[in-house]
């Protein structure tokens, strides 16, 4: 059994939510309410969740984008969130982040060249040195060395989506963040840039985080699944335990939600619609967060947050879990 | 690897490339009435800085025989009511006024980019102190704190390009700090800094070039209001001071003429006026040549 | 068989600073009453531009011609007034961001309620009465109470079954839905398609659906046109799109999407390359360049749509020996 290559341990980030006049803290968005997660060498951890589940927030406070207001995040023996600036520059070199956002992650004024280039620029590398190793990721990112005069207006999305790439790897790391990198692409260059994921993977033998709202496309290159729900993971543990007999309720209802496109199984499936609506995160719920909008609520799920815990190889937070080849159909039946 | 880039499709990766600041250029030059008003401009300010030479008039010439003459060939403007020729005062009054117009824009641009871009990257308590006191600054009616400052320290253009800074810095502050503030925002910054770049760097190479279009934009504007700030507190007496001509003061000392000599009076004006409109124009075909937000079809 | 919608070679070309883009490209298809017709296309296909041609919303930089008979009226040659009797009328439409389709100064109900006023002859009292009508119609809870708030206290998938209640709200024959669920999370994705369907059978409703999602139309179309590059390239009855279709474009659209179905973890099937240029669109195919059916003739020549079956339209100039493609 290997050790972690990195460990989150109960991180919480908090937004202030400022009003009035004199701009007073008012509340709290709880993004991230002590989240715990280990991520194996080498393995791809996808993240799911929908809007407000603090995934996003959850990539940019590993690396401190975002200051998280407690917890620690441990890699190589250092907790990153604690290093002064000269160590966090160095830890940087190692875990890196890709953006979803293929036309806002790339510096409009800048050539590709300086834009891939710039991670080594930061960390001293002379300029001959620079031009060499661009070309060299570029090549292996799909694009041509050439390109590298060219200015990011003049690529595709699924293109600049492979600079973004080509940008993270460049100083080689061993942990990979991968904030939805494919949700704004087409289905087909999807496909495209999800396969040079998992070529470089296997290449490089890199850990990714994988953060996405689309189960199908987590599904297809996690090893293990973490699902999250207003800022705390709800279900955590193998793919194809988590796909084929999720625990949660909710992720058994995501999982459900999800339009497959296969007609046949999609009529003769049976889907449990959710009522309502995802709570404010700035207002959650009591107990268990889920409960305002979960088909087997009971009395107990108001008052008491469930812990986590372990069954069947997977851990989830819930009171009432489903067990083993039990669906929430047929929970809903009894 | 089928799914490489072929460089001979799509948009433009065949042709040149083109660098944001040349497909700005191109959209500019396809801007007619800012061309246009570029160049009449160019022309006004050589006219100004060079036409008085074709006269032999000094502009302190005081020849009262030739007093309040209307234009001729030797005048072409002709005099005033001390015999001054006022194509060559009115030339020189142009001179004076672009110039501390420059003067008041390159100094308030300085100080408003350095303050709002602090303002804006850094934000919190930082950025609190340099709004409440860009607000205070604007709060307050500017033509009487002008008038007040001016009396005291304005009688020589470079007095007055002082004081017109200290009030119109606070613009350009503004437009940088909200830049500054939209772009801190945008991924490619996140990016910068998930590679370890430190502050210094991001603003100066990722977030400053993208503010270089909004400032160019309100520099033009900055030129206009001063040029009309200036002509307003020279005619009112607490600008420039005579013997010094500006367009402003220049339309005092005729401001009596102007029931038999309303050129005179107009004359200035007319070049403050068509100042203006050119440098609104100029600022126009600026703003939609640096429109960030036009994307390639 | 009547046809509600009849459209006979649209064509849509922009006015572009580089040149002419022709985004709709010689497309013709018929919508029957009550049917519910899913456009399906990548961006770029021209899905989007092809509905917002049908209702007259382009702006002056758009060169349109072509046919569009709607209940026996040519919309493309009818006056602008008699348009705007149409639009909201006879032909709702729904789009795909509810946060800024909705007016913000301006209550849910006062907006559900305007799109009656404008064109009825009847009481703000009536119309506002039809809005909460409207709103139970499509599911939005205390619609009595909610019908005086504004968009900013409604949630998302809220937002989008206002929009519906607006589309709807004076019963008309076709509901144009341009990616309506694009922007929502899954689990009120599911929801809001459950509406669209109810409410398309307790009122009789005829529906284009335009998407880009594979999954969202397998369960809810009855039939499929798939758009490539402004053209339309297959047209079939849905299951004979997923299980049984004749166009190589079609296929590695399928093959390419990670399916929960799927053997996971292995290399996805991608097209390579990308979409054509629209100023410039290649002599022949213009998916050629990325076929790995393609021929030499592929690049030279250009396809018409071809019947391959009952009710099955194809574009492509090796269908009869390719076969279904699976």
């Amino acid at each position: 059994m290997s050790e972690p290559i990195l460990r989150i341990e109960n991180l919480i980030t908090k937004y202030p939510i400022r009003a009035g006049l004199l701009r007073r803290t008012v509340g709290h968005v709880h993004a991230l309410n002590n989240v715990s997660i280990d991520l194996m060498p080498k393995e791809t951890l996808g993240v799911v969740g929908e809007s407000g589940c603090g995934k996003t927030t959850l990539g940019r406070s590993i690396l401190r984008l975002v200051e998280p207001d407690s917890g620690r995040v441990m890699y190589g023996g250092s907790d990153v969130l604690t290093a002064n600036s000269s160590g966090l520059r160095g830890l940087r070199k190692d875990l890196q982040i890709v953006f979803q956002d293929p036309y806002a992650s790339l510096n409009p004024r800048l050539p590709i060249n300086e834009i891939v280039g710039e991670p080594l620029a930061v960390h001293g590398v002379t300029k001959a040195e620079r031009r060499a190793r661009v070309g060299e990721i570029l090549r292996e990112v799909g694009l041509l060395p050439e390109h590298g005069n060219r200015y990011p207006h003049e690529f595709s999305g699924g293109q600049r989506q492979r600079i973004g790439i080509a940008r993270a790897l460049i100083l080689n790391p061993s942990v990979l963040i991968l904030d939805e990198p494919v949700s704004a692409l087409d289905v087909s260059i999807q496909a495209q840039i999800l396969n040079l994921l998992r070529r470089i993977q296997l290449e490089k033998q890199i850990s990714m985080i994988f953060i996405a709202h689309d189960l199908s496309v987590v599904r297809h290159v996690s090893d293990r699944v973490a699902v999250m729900y207003l800022g705390r993971v709800v279900e955590i543990g193998d793919r194809t335990s988590l796909y084929e007999n999720p625990k949660h309720p909710y992720t058994a209802s995501l999982l459900s939600a999800v339009p497959l496109a296969d007609p046949v199984t999609e009529r003769s499936r049976k889907r449990i619609v959710l009522q309502g609506d995802v709570p404010s995160p700035a207002h959650p719920p009591s107990g268990c967060e889920f409960r305002t909008r979960c088909p087997i609520a009971q009395e107990r799920c108001v008052t008491e947050r469930p812990a986590m815990q372990s069954m069947e190889g997977v851990s989830v937070a819930c009171h009432f879990p489903l067990g083993r080849d039990e669906s929430l159909v047929s929970r809903l039946n009894r | 690897m089928t799914d490489l880039v072929d460089v001979n499709s799509r948009e433009g990766l065949g042709a040149e490339s083109l660098s944001f600041g040349r497909l700005a250029l191109r959209r500019f030059v396809r801007h007619r009435p800012a061309i246009v008003s570029l160049f009449l401009l160019i022309l006004m300010v050589l006219a100004f800085f060079f036409a008085g030479r074709l006269s032999n008039f000094a502009f302190d010439a005081v020849d009262v025989t030739k007093r309040l003459e209307n234009p001729s060939r030797e005048h072409p403007f002709g005099t005033d009511e001390i015999g001054r020729d006022l194509f060559v005062r009115t030339m020189l009054g142009g001179q004076y006024s672009v110039r501390v117009a420059l003067q008041v824009s390159l100094l308030a641009t300085a100080i408003g980019t350095i303050l709002g871009a602090i303002a804006g990257y850094f934000g919190r308590w930082v950025d609190t102190a340099i709004s409440q006191m860009i607000n205070l600054i604007l709060i307050v009616p500017a033509l009487i704190v002008l008038a007040v400052f001016a009396q005291r320290f304005g009688g020589s253009p470079v007095g007055l390009a002082l004081v017109l800074s200290g009030l119109l810095w606070t613009r350009i502050a503004r437009v940088v700090r909200g830049v500054v503030m939209q772009y801190k925002e945008q991924e490619f910054v996140l990016a910068a800094k998930a590679v370890g770049a430190k502050p210094g760097r991001i603003v100066a190479r990722h977030i400053l070039p993208n503010v270089v279009g909004s400032v160019l934009v309100e520099i033009t504007l900055l030129l206009g209001t001063a040029i009309v700030l200036e002509s307003t507190l020279s005619f009112l007496g607490l600008g420039v001071q005579p013997p010094i001509p500006t367009l402003g003061n220049l339309i005092q000392q005729s401001k009596g003429a102007i029931d038999d000599a309303p050129l005179r009076v107009l004359l200035p004006g007319f070049f403050v006026v068509f100042f203006v409109l050119f440098i609104n124009f100029l600022g126009d075909g600026l703003r939609d040549a640096l429109d960030p937000r036009s994307k390639r079809q | 068989m009547t046809f509600l919608l009849d459209v006979k070679g649209l064509n849509v070309r922009f006015r572009t600073e580089f040149g002419l883009v022709h985004a709709v490209n010689e497309v013709s298809f018929s919508v029957s009453k009550g049917e519910t017709l899913a456009v399906v296309g990548e961006s770029g296909s021209g899905k989007s531009v092809t509905a917002l041609a049908l209702m007259r919303l382009l702006d002056r930089t758009a060169l349109i011609d072509g046919e569009a008979s709607f209940e026996g009226v040519n919309l493309f040659t009818m006056s602008e007034k008699e348009m705007q009797k149409i639009r909201g009328a006879r032909i709702g439409m729904i789009f795909q961001d509810p946060m800024t389709a909705l007016n913000p100064v301006f209550t849910v109900g006062d907006q559900i309620a305007e799109v009656v006023l404008i064109h009825r002859d009847c009481t703000k009292q009536e119309a506002k009465t039809r809005a909460i009508e409207m709103m139970d119609l499509v599911g939005i809870p205390d619609s009595r109470r909610r019908v005086d708030q504004y968009p900013h206290e409604f949630s998302g998938g809220m937002r989008q079954r206002a929009m519906i209640a607006m589309a709807i709200a004076n019963s008309p024959s076709l509901l144009i839905a341009d990616e309506p669920t694009t922007a929502l999370d899954v689990t009120v994705q599911a929801q809001v398609m459950e509406v669209i369907r109810s409410v398309q059978e307790s009122i009789g409703l005829t529906v284009m659906l335009i998407t880009h999602d594979l999954g969202l139309v397998a369960g809810f179309a009855d039939r499929i046109q798939v758009m490539y590059a402004g053209q339309l390239v297959e047209t079939a009855e849905r299951d004979r799109i997923f299980y049984e279709t004749r166009n190589p474009y079609t296929r590695a659209l399928l093959d390419s999407i990670p399916s929960q179905l799927g053997v996971p973890g292995t290399e996805l099937k991608t097209i390579g390359g990308n979409p054509p240029s629209l100023l410039s669109p290649p002599p022949g195919c213009l998916f050629q360049p990325r076929c790995v059916h393609a021929t030499e003739d592929c690049r030279m020549t250009r396809p018409e749509l071809k019947s391959v079956g009952q009710n099955h339209l194809s574009r492509c100039l090796r269908s009869s020996d390719l076969g279904v493609l699976r």
